[in-house]
């Protein structure tokens, strides 16, 4: 040891150089830390900006949104960005750290949670800049009202994308059973499928996921049928539609259309790589429609992408939803050159060239158009599907239940209970409705 | 009937080798998987790869857009020396006044130590974070570094618990010869507790070459990235997680970890030999 | 040296830690404390509420009876076991057997491994319905369950994982056992006293210190896990909670359905629990652990 404290003193001298050098670098550059409670204001205009910006994904859009970045700077001399990507793991965790002490970046990429944050005041109001500074004309009406709370905007959607169900072509056609027609398929003709598909590849395979867990097939389910799952702070659905959902799961599982819940567990259908879509043993999953990339490049099979079955209530989606929005926090110092690059990200041509789909199917008409003409097979199939399900959707849209993460846990946990038989089925769905209750009843305090 | 030396060593031997080997099959695995190509690393049941490749390595290693894996690792490592020098330098300090010392309240301080062990991290993690941000020090080294030299609870009590097992008697006869509190650390205890303090050195490594959390709220430029946040950039669940690259960069990331224990394995070999300063 | 003077060093070598303790520990401990009786999401002021948390957490949370069950499991079975595997293959390794460093090394790599991300894809491979360990099962004849996917067994395999990294537990033990003084050993031998006896009269009371250090350390660390069951259950703590350790459900809470203020009630009900069994085991000490300084 006496012999090492040499060394290592040497060492940590240098090192505590090092970092101290590091910190000496950024404390010029701008922190970003702002006073909370600012309202929307002119930049102060000093000769260069610095931005910083947050987002998640994987290295291809690591590469992508770096290279439009690249370009902006180009174009924009006068404004730096500083991008804060990682993967998903830990992005809101650090993301609501860094809002709680001041600290969160002036870009942010923001999910279906958006209104998570807008209902706590976190995001900057985007409204001045529409029509001047960010240009929506070409968007659906529906993209904007995702993201506009009380005639103030939040958000601007970066991709278009759509709950859909993904399905294994090549597996319908190896049992022999035709691949459902999108714009007209029931719940009977989905139960029927998934049997089929079982019965006919045998032990190991099966027609479809689980998907009683799924918070997006169970909403859509509840509009099929004429009701909802929450509005206007109230729960609109009752005990029994909770009954039939979980009875259909039931009688397909018991019938070994449906994959069992140990091996649900062991591969859940969200981890793409290890989804049994890509490996043909599942006809059927639920997922986000823009998610088809990823699944199809792990695979040789042919996958496509379905609506929702119809209930008598009609099919029970929501017109198309952005699969990501771009937002700036509340109490960012440059909101004029924030709404510059969220305009450039969507509207901007070369940019939209660079993005392409890796966050969804770009919300410009216009780029949508623009971008026809170098698309892939897939990128295909995602626009068509999103055309269909603009055409088909009969529900209003969803209304974002006040405590989402706690729901979709609650939801996964009712359907374990259920399929592992810990639980019947009735009281499993007393207890889900007992403790939705009491999740409105805090929300409503 | 007595067995024989030869025979017992080498059953030993052949029990520890078994276990062993049973232990390291997933370590075993990990590595072969990284050698595999992806398609097959997770059909391919065998440890032995069929297919051989190394565009695990080379892909992880080449990292992403504007940085290299490499990158991590310096970074890593960087902040391991420093918390290993901190830690060991401040917690041996306060385990010799908690051992060896009488002072008042010292018993107080002890339990209040002991306390803080016993809080899970994540509540006191907001607060922690707006300090550092008052202090300007996100998106620096120094959260992570700073407070490793005010020392840390579990090694302080585990220098305490070594010191105590050195007998006072060895005190008593250097503070006859004089010597005062400073030399009585340097030169008769820290030498006596140094299995202590190598393990303290080599569990600060680990734990901080490991430390995903910290470091994923304290560093926000990519160039700062060490080694656990740049795995993570591999993963995403929306798209394909690169598993290739991720295991090859795991098992690169085990390697200064492997070395640093190879050599701190020395001072755990030498028994103590007291006697020489009974003279 | 004077009364005063002795004082004094004492302070002076505890500077920094009390540094440390008052700048950077305190502080955020007393406002966990405070946040405990708050409503706090992270993204707006913390909301003063009084003892609601506190009272939730007893009468009207319907995981946090799983959540506690599961970790009583969890704790119970994994400390005895990991204590005795560490201790066993400790005494194991320090006969002085050559290629010692070796396997050393060989017991200690998967502790290395601590919380990486590759242990979650590692640990499935093992464990899997069709994983190696019920492969190895069937050799014997044994069909194994689905030990990571099956809400009885999850539990178990986490288990499993803490014993595999009990490497750093057997390194504490070994550095305990190379501190004993070998001439202690050596005047043993010399008076007569066999191995057994040696190893009753000399080994096992000069290691209690070392032990009680594991004993209490790895009881308090394994009642806080989170990153095991982080990432054996993806996150979730199931299925069907059968993995929702304590401080994962705490997480979740907290940064997950966004409630602090009952995250930070549940730590502190958490840390009063771990400050009694603590203190017990403190005031045990005097009973079973023998300190060379002739102190208790």
């Amino acid at each position: 040891m006496l012999r090492k404290k040499p060394l290592f003193a040497a060492l940590a001298t240098c090192a505590l150089l090092l970092s101290a050098c590091g910190n000496a670098n950024d404390s010029k550059s701008g922190s970003g830390a702002a006073s909370p409670g600012a309202s929307a204001k002119a930049s102060e205009k000093p000769g260069n900006v610095e931005l910083r910006m947050a987002w998640w994904g994987s290295q291809e859009r690591h590469d992508k949104t770096l290279a439009a970045i690249e370009l902006f700077e180009k174009e924009n001399p006068n404004i730096k960005i500083t991008a804060e990507y990682s993967g998903m793991d830990g992005y809101f965790d650090k993301l609501n750290t860094q809002i709680a002490a001041g600290n969160a970046p002036d870009l942010i990429q923001m999910g279906g949670n958006i209104m998570e944050y807008v209902g706590r005041n976190a995001l900057l109001d985007l409204q001045p800049y529409v029509g001047n500074a960010i240009l929506l004309e070409d968007f659906d009406q529906s993209l904007i009202n995702e993201a506009t709370a009380d005639g103030k905007l939040y958000g601007v959607t970066l991709g278009v994308s759509q709950t859909a169900l993904l399905f294994n072509a090549t597996m319908f056609n190896k049992a022999g059973v035709p691949v459902p027609n999108g714009e007209s398929w029931t719940f009977d003709d989905f139960k029927n499928s998934a049997l089929q598909i079982s019965e006919k590849l045998g032990k190991g395979f099966y027609g479809s996921y689980d998907l009683s867990s799924d918070n997006a097939s169970f909403t859509t389910y509840l509009a099929a049928h004429g009701k909802e799952l929450y509005r206007s702070g109230e729960l609109k659905f009752d005990k029994q539609d909770v009954v039939n959902w979980f009875s259909m799961w039931d009688e397909l599982r018991q019938a070994g259309a449906i994959v069992p819940a140990e091996v649900q567990v062991a591969n859940p259908p969200d981890a793409v790589d290890k989804s049994l879509i890509v490996k043909g043993q599942v006809a059927i999953q639920g997922a986000s429609a823009s998610q088809i990339f990823g699944y199809q490049a792990l695979t040789e099979d042919q996958l496509g992408l379905l609506p929702n079955p119809a209930g008598p209530a009609g099919n029970g989606m929501s017109p198309p939803v952005s699969g990501q929005f771009i937002t700036s926090y509340e109490g960012t110092k440059y909101p004029e050159e924030v709404a510059k690059f969220m305009d450039f990200m969507v509207n901007d041509p070369e940019a939209a060239a660079i993005l392409g789909s890796t966050r969804g199917v770009p919300p410009s008409a216009k780029i949508r158009d623009a971008l026809s003409a170098e698309s892939t097979p897939i990128d295909k199939i995602l626009y068509d599907y999103i055309s269909l399900a603009t055409k088909i959707s009969t529900g209003n849209g969803y209304e974002h239940f006040p405590y989402d993460n706690e729901f979709i846990k609650l939801l996964k946990l009712t359907s374990e209970k259920i399929a592992f038989g810990a639980a019947s089925i009735d009281s499993a769905s007393e207890e889900f409705m007992t403790e939705m209750q009491k999740m409105l009843a805090r929300a409503n305090q | 009937m007595t067995i024989p030396k030869n025979v017992k060593n080498g059953l030993l031997h052949v029990l520890i080798l078994a276990l062993g080997a049973l232990m390291l099959y997933p370590v075993l695995w990990l590595i072969s998987s990284s050698f595999k190509p992806t398609t097959l690393i997770f059909t391919d049941k065998n440890l032995w790869p069929s297919s051989f490749t190394l565009e695990h390595y080379k892909s992880g290693w080449s990292g992403l857009r504007n940085i290299q894996f490499g990158n991590f690792f310096v970074n890593s490592i960087m902040l391991c020396v420093i918390a290993v020098f901190g830690v060991v330098l401040s917690s041996s300090m306060a385990a010799f006044a908690f051992a060896r010392i009488d002072f008042p309240l010292k018993k107080l301080w002890f339990a209040l130590m002991l306390g803080t062990i016993m809080l899970p991290g994540h509540v006191t993690l907001i607060p922690q974070y707006i300090i550092f941000h008052e202090l300007d020090w996100v998106d620096t080294f120094l959260p992570l570094t700073v407070p490793k030299f005010f020392a840390e609870a579990f090694y302080v009590f585990l220098i305490v618990q070594f010191i105590r097992g050195i007998p006072k008697e060895l005190d008593e006869s250097a503070k006859i010869d004089g010597a005062g509190w400073f030399m009585l650390f340097f030169r008769i205890i820290l030498p006596l507790c140094t299995p202590a303090l190598v393990t303290a050195a080599i569990f600060t490594f680990l734990g901080t070459w490991d430390d995903f959390f910290g470091q994923l709220i304290y560093l926000s430029d990519i160039k700062k990235f060490t080694v656990p946040l740049g795995l993570r950039l591999f993963l995403d669940s929306s798209g394909n997680s690169n598993w290739g690259a991720v295991f090859a960069m795991s098992v690169l990331s085990i390697v200064p970890s492997l070395l640093i224990f190879f050599a701190g394995q020395r001072y755990f070999t030498q028994g103590i030999a007291t006697s020489g300063l009974k003279g | 040296m004077g009364k005063y003077k002795t004082y004094l060093a004492g302070y002076a070598f505890l500077l920094p830690w009390l540094i440390g303790f008052f700048a950077l520990t305190l502080g955020p401990i007393i406002a966990s404390l405070y946040l405990s009786f708050t409503k706090y999401d992270l993204l707006t002021t913390p909301e003063w509420i009084g003892a609601k948390n506190y009272v939730s957490m007893f009468t009207d949370d319907y995981r946090l009876k799983d959540s506690i069950w599961v970790t009583m499991k969890y704790v119970f079975l994994s400390v005895p076991v990991r204590l005795s595997f560490a201790l066993a293959i400790a005494m194991l390794l320090n006969q002085g057997l050559r290629l010692l460093n070796l396997y050393r090394t060989i017991y200690y790599i998967p502790s290395l491994l601590g919380g990486s991300v590759a242990i979650s894809v590692l640990w499935k491979q093992v464990f899997d319905k069709e994983g190696v360990f019920n492969q190895g099962l069937s050799v014997i004849g044994i069909e194994g369950p689905a030990w990571i996917s099956s809400p009885s067994y999850a539990i178990y395999s986490l288990i499993g994982l803490s014993v595999w990294q009990f490497g750093s537990v057997m390194i504490i033990f070994l550095a305990g056992l190379k501190q004993i003084p070998t001439e202690l050993y050596e005047a043993a031998t010399v008076d007569g006293a066999g191995k057994v006896r040696q190893f009753a009269k000399i080994t096992m009371p000069l290691l209690t210190p070392v032990l009680f250090f594991n004993l209490t350390i790895t009881l308090i660390q394994s009642f806080q896990t989170f990153t095991k069951a982080f990432i054996i259950s993806g996150g979730s703590g199931g299925p069907i909670n059968s993995t929702l350790l304590y401080s994962l459900y705490l997480y979740i809470k907290g940064f997950t359905f966004l409630d602090m203020g009952y995250a930070s009630a549940m730590a502190w009900v958490l840390l009063f629990i771990i400050a009694i069994i603590t203190g017990l085991l403190f005031l045990s000490s005097r009973y079973w652990v023998f300190y060379s300084d002739g102190g208790k």
